[in-house]
């Protein structure tokens, strides 16, 4: 067997066995914490000090030469350190690499990439909770609550950071140049300053993006309908992801000579609005991967069926959901593709040594009956070439 | 690495201070529930966000962030003084207005940068690498990051509260205190109540901009998602502050509510990181509702630990 893999094996039973003590010492939770105790004293010894070099923390070893510790001093302790428990235990087992995963808003596309970094690290032996840790934090849509993630994360160190979306990365960027990141879905990474081009950085970020390519999105387009001449563009206005691919789109466009014609829906409510508004003067519908769309596709899907418009999707998902066609990005090989990344660094390597790249892995999916629906003609090919077709 | 998390914590609560302290001129001391801080908030951090990005000095673009604040709120008063608009109507078509402008001046920065051709709106604008008020402080490895950023939010909320106390001890701000306590008394005493609610609003205004001026410093970017929710932590903080140090005194009561902001932040630190929850089978996403929990916590046992003591006390004689 290969050195490399003797050594591997070795600290992860090294791991094992120190998580066994932290459990042990973890015990009856809070129960244990009171008085003098055998098992109060190991939790203590757990938290305060460093249990590698002689299992006897470093502070009472001077003062008391490592015997009998006044139990006015485990109260004093106790009184002092309880409101912070909760912030002493992720520390506590710091001794297993840990992945903290942290997103701005909870959706499925999030979910996807989270899954997907987690599948990949257990097929390569890190399973959570015995050989890694894997924390996840949401800031559930509140920014300062971002803003608290990331500057907690930055000061708790953990092994690797996976920031999913724009916002996440860029204060996780901003709170630590020193703690490997690896970020996920972020549409446009050099527009938002996060990394400053395509190859290794050098510095500790890396990462997936989820930039569709916006080419390959128009020749599905003209595929679907032969004489395009005006494509509608739904979006929330206040997403970056949304906004960097509008540009791109309309870069691409004016070069055919095809028309864009942009809507915005700021909220879920109004989708069905902005359909009507554009769905006369263009002959298809495209969405990029947008949450506030993404979240209420049906009411976009129910609005073009009545018009009689056909819609694509950068999302793969929203198939299911309505759309006739899409073309995108499989938020579940992204998060695959991350987790590889994690993983060289976990095993030891710089994220600065690890070119940032664009998830390589976008899927044709199609929905029958939503294009008849909607009355768009398939072409054979096309449905023949997809991924996965639904309806009849 | 427990204070350096707590650091985090203390940090932002800091930041929120200034808001705090906007949103208690509103809401206290005005009587005027104002929902502007939502826009105003971020406005103050894309104006700053815009003259960080064209290299302007850290300071200017600061004050320029909260005075385009103060403006908001002017505008506020106008609609709600001049035009008739009933109190939150006002506050609220302003923030729906802020929402759009704060895209218009995102989107301004990269035009005027010359980095696109077209002055379209932009929902993020990124301030990585760009420099701003803590970078002649920070290290390169961003080591002492933290402290710097503590230090500062601190100075800067501290200084805040000693201009906001001295401002309300002059004649023009009792005058200020008067008309929002009671208009017509105050008018009947020849105060212009209609000029100090404007200035009431604006200064309000300027101090949750300054806030939000110094909250992008720290995060890399402005995003136009960063007001949703100013206002809640605002009177979260004020609240908690009130209730849990109950005083009369001006000077103590804005410590208090900056107090009370810092103890938010903290609470929602120890739901963050709530190892211990993990264990009955808390998740990330019962945060809000941990933090929640551990707000109506310190709201009501203040006052039901004074009624439990009363009660003891009764007890004793018999």
């Amino acid at each position: 067997m290969a050195q490399a893999e003797l050594e591997r094996r070795r600290k992860i039973f090294l791991r094992h066995s120190m998580e066994r003590t932290a459990k042990r010492s973890m015990g009856l939770f809070p129960f244990n914490l009171v008085g003098n105790g055998k098992r109060a004293r190991a939790f203590w010894q757990k938290f305060f000090c460093d249990f590698h070099r002689n299992g006897q923390p470093a502070f009472f070893t001077k003062a008391y030469a490592g015997n009998a510790v006044p139990k006015s001093l485990w109260r004093f302790l106790l009184f002092f350190c309880s409101p912070f428990q909760a912030l002493l235990a992720d520390s506590g087992v710091a001794e297993l690499p840990s992945v903290a995963i942290t997103t701005f808003v909870e959706h499925r596309a999030v979910d996807s990439v989270r899954r997907g970094i987690e599948d990949l690290l257990f097929e390569h032996g890190y399973e959570d909770g015995k050989t890694v840790t894997i924390r996840y934090l949401c800031a559930q849509g509140s920014s300062a609550t971002a803003a608290q993630i990331a500057k907690m994360l930055a000061a708790d160190r953990p092994t690797v950071i996976v920031p999913i979306s724009t916002a996440s990365a860029q204060a996780i960027a901003a709170a630590t140049r020193t703690v490997p990141i690896v970020f996920a879905s972020v549409t446009d990474p050099i527009g938002s300053r996060i990394i400053g081009g395509w190859l290794a950085s050098g510095t500790n970020i890396t990462g997936v993006s989820d930039a569709i390519f916006v080419d390959e999105q128009v020749r599905l387009l003209e595929r679907l309908i032969p004489n395009l001449r005006a494509v509608g563009f739904i979006y929330n206005p206040g997403e970056t992801n949304s906004v960097s691919v509008l540009r791109a789109m309309a870069a691409q466009l004016g070069q055919r000579n095809i028309e864009l014609v942009a809507a915005p829906a700021q909220v879920p409510a109004d989708i069905p609005l902005a359909v009507r508004s554009i769905c006369s003067k263009v002959d298809i519908i495209f969405t990029p991967t947008d949450n506030t769309i993404g979240s209420a596709y049906e009411s976009l899907a129910m609005a073009a069926d009545e018009c009689h418009i056909a819609t694509v999707s950068a999302d793969p998902e929203l198939v299911r959901r309505g759309a006739a066609a899409s073309l995108g990005v499989s938020y579940y090989d992204l998060g695959r593709q991350a987790g590889a990344m994690v993983v060289r660094t976990i095993e030891g390597r710089s994220p600065g040594d690890i070119p940032p790249a664009v998830s390589n892995c976008t899927k044709l999916f199609i929905n029958r009956k939503a294009a008849r629906l909607q009355g768009l003609a398939l072409p054979d090919d096309l449905v023949r070439s997809a991924d996965g077709v639904f309806g009849k | 690495m427990l204070p350096l998390m707590l650091f985090g914590s203390i940090e932002v609560g800091l930041i929120y201070a200034t808001v705090a302290l906007g949103v208690l001129i509103s809401y206290r001391l005005l009587d005027f529930p104002d929902m502007t801080a939502d826009g105003s908030f971020p406005l103050g951090g894309a104006v700053c966000g815009l003259f960080l990005y064209l290299g302007h000095s850290p300071a200017a673009a600061m004050l320029w962030g909260a005075l385009a604040g103060a403006v908001a709120g002017a505008v506020t008063a106008y609609l709600c003084v001049s035009l008739h608009i009933a109190k939150t109507l006002s506050s609220v078509i302003v923030m729906l207005g802020l929402y759009s402008v704060n895209l218009r001046v995102l989107g301004l920065a990269p035009f005027l940068a010359g980095e696109t051709p077209v002055a379209a709106g932009a929902p993020n604008l990124p301030l990585l690498g760009v420099g701003n008020v803590f970078t002649p402080f920070v290290a390169a490895d961003f080591s002492n990051q933290f402290a710097v950023h503590c230090a500062f939010a601190l100075a800067i909320a501290l200084a805040c509260w000693l201009a906001l106390n001295l401002f309300l001890s002059t004649g023009l701000g009792l005058a200020l205190l008067a008309s929002g306590m009671n208009q017509r008394m105050a008018s009947a005493h020849g105060i212009n109540s209609n000029a100090m609610f404007f200035l009431g609003m604006a200064l309000s205004n300027f101090s949750i901009a300054l806030g939000g001026a110094l909250f992008v410093q720290t995060q890399g970017c402005v995003d136009v998602s960063i007001g949703i929710g100013t206002v809640i932590a605002g009177l979260a903080a004020v609240i908690i502050g009130e209730s849990l140090f109950p005083t009369r005194n001006t000077w103590l009561r804005s410590a208090a509510i900056m107090v009370g902001s810092v103890l938010y932040r903290i609470f929602v630190g120890f739901a963050i990181g709530d190892g211990p929850l993990r264990h009955i089978g808390m998740g990330p996403e019962d945060l809000n509702l941990i933090t929640a929990v551990l707000v109506a916590a310190a709201l009501v046992l203040p006052r039901n630990l004074r009624n439990w003591k009363r009660k003891l006390l009764s007890r004793k004689p018999s």
